[in-house]
């Protein structure tokens, strides 16, 4: 249960007994009042009901004991607790937990492997917080290098911008002049053209925006009557279908019609065969073998 | 250089060996001092652990001008209470499964030595810190002020009133042996 037999020695306190049981008193009632938490069962021990002075010497001298402040033959030198049943009751308590405070201590045994379960995780959380180290300085590194990029260029191009311009201003016969270069400049390179605003850009996108609002919104003004024109057929009373006569009056005619249709065909088609059964005999008479 | 800061030092320039020096060297305080505030052996290695992964973990931050222990004391009194405060929130349906009681005969002295480790965990979380830290690990009054980050005063105090508790307790179990002192009247005394 108990850890350690271990109690408190003088050397280690390093707190006079003067000191300790002013202590005691001014932080105990100080804790007491803002607090004003206690269990019932202490209260008759507490300074809510004042102890007559002897039995706080008393109580005082048990702390002092029980801090190692004291030895523990200070409670028997102590002469009021024998006039007295609940110090003497105290006494007794304190004696009883001195003892089981010295008694050999059943130590709680460690859990098996312990040690091992604890260095595993250990050094795997470092090689964990190693990586993610890592992975945070490579971004702060990709981050930094990328800042430094976008520096250098902007630096770059306003550098060249201002030594372009420079070059234009000390020698204005290269954007008037036509250079012994046998390669012709093309114009918008040697005229200087004049720096954009963005205020007339705008002005004049706004103008031109106005300008063309009329076309953008005629087709819109046509809108309703086309959709008039195309209700108004909805609205309008039918008009009278014509009437259709059947192309034919009944089957009965149909082998008639068949028969004068194919007519054309079948005299063709005998003149046809004609020709070439005359055809035919021609050839037999004309042709002879030798 | 003090022993403490050069243990520190070793383990920070990431030596398994030290590292495993550094938790031979707490492993039975923490675990002792998680046991005794949690009540529970299986909570008591899991924050063990833990207490390990923080040590571990800030070790940059530790002064080295001051004692190693009381700060790892602290670290464990801390996760103690985050861990205390997070079973508080999520208490367990089946806790009575994890404390088996011992049918092992009992003598008087370990009757009283459970009836005070009943008082004890009883005892308010502050007073329970305290009373362990000083009583059971054997910390001074500034490690355990250091500890618990509170002054001397303020641990003191705890304690003071840990032990009023305590021996009340005791006394109204009926465990103070009766003495067979004769009753004499006194004035001042309160019954």
């Amino acid at each position: 249960m108990f850890q350690t037999n271990r109690l408190p020695t003088p050397h280690t306190r390093g707190v006079d007994n003067e000191t300790m049981v002013m202590m005691h008193t001014t932080d105990f009632d100080d804790h007491k009042r803002s607090k004003g938490e206690q269990s019932s069962a202490s209260e008759s021990l507490d300074n809510n009901q004042p102890l007559p002075p002897l039995c706080r010497q008393t109580v005082d001298q048990l702390q002092c004991v029980l801090d190692g402040e004291l030895p523990r033959t200070a409670l028997d030198a102590d002469p009021h607790p024998s006039s007295c049943p609940a110090c003497r009751e105290r006494i007794a308590a304190a004696k009883l937990l001195f003892s089981i405070l010295s008694m050999p201590v059943n130590v709680a045994p460690l859990p098996i492997g312990l040690t091992d379960k604890i260095v595993a995780s250990v050094l795997a959380d470092r090689q964990v917080e190693r990586r993610t180290q890592i992975r945070r300085r490579a971004f702060v590194f990709a981050g930094g290098l990328a800042v430094a990029a976008g520096v250098f260029l902007a630096v770059w191009l306003q550098w060249f911008d201002t030594s372009h311009q420079n070059n234009l201003v000390q020698n204005p016969e290269i954007a008037t002049a036509q250079p012994t270069n046998p390669i012709p400049e093309p114009p918008h390179l040697v005229t200087t053209s004049p720096p954009v605003r963005l205020g007339d850009e705008f002005s004049k996108a706004e103008h031109a925006l106005l300008g063309s609002s009329r076309p953008i919104t005629e087709p819109a003004t046509v809108a309703p009557q086309v959709l008039v024109k195309l209700t108004d057929v909805l609205t309008r009373p039918p008009e009278p279908t014509p009437e259709f006569e059947p192309a034919r009056m009944s089957l009965i005619d149909l082998p008639e019609a068949a028969r004068t249709g194919l007519q054309p065909v079948t005299a063709t088609t005998q003149k046809a065969f004609a020709r070439l059964l005359r055809d035919v005999g021609a050839v037999q008479t004309s042709a002879k073998p030798n | 250089m003090t022993a403490d800061a050069a243990l520190v030092c070793r383990c920070l320039t990431g030596d398994p060996t030290a590292c495993r020096e550094m938790v031979e060297r707490f492993r039975a305080d923490i675990f002792a001092v998680c046991n005794r505030l949690l009540s529970h052996v299986h909570d008591a290695e899991d924050v063990t652990q833990e207490v390990f992964l923080r040590i571990f973990r800030s070790l940059r931050r530790w002064d080295s001008t001051r004692p190693l222990r009381p700060w790892v004391l602290g670290i464990t009194v801390n996760r103690c209470r985050t861990w205390m405060g997070r079973r508080a929130k999520n208490p367990e349906l089946a806790d009575y499964l994890h404390e088996t009681p011992d049918h092992r005969p009992t003598d008087d002295s370990t009757e009283l030595r459970v009836e005070i480790r009943a008082a004890v965990d009883d005892l308010r979380d502050e007073y329970r810190e305290v009373f362990v830290l000083f009583h059971e690990s054997g910390q001074s009054y500034e490690e355990i002020a250091e500890a618990v980050g509170r002054p001397v005063g303020t641990v003191k105090t705890w304690l003071h009133r840990a032990r009023l508790e305590l021996l009340d307790r005791l006394r109204s179990r009926g465990l103070v042996p009766d003495e067979p002192t004769a009753d004499t009247p006194h004035s001042g005394s309160r019954q």
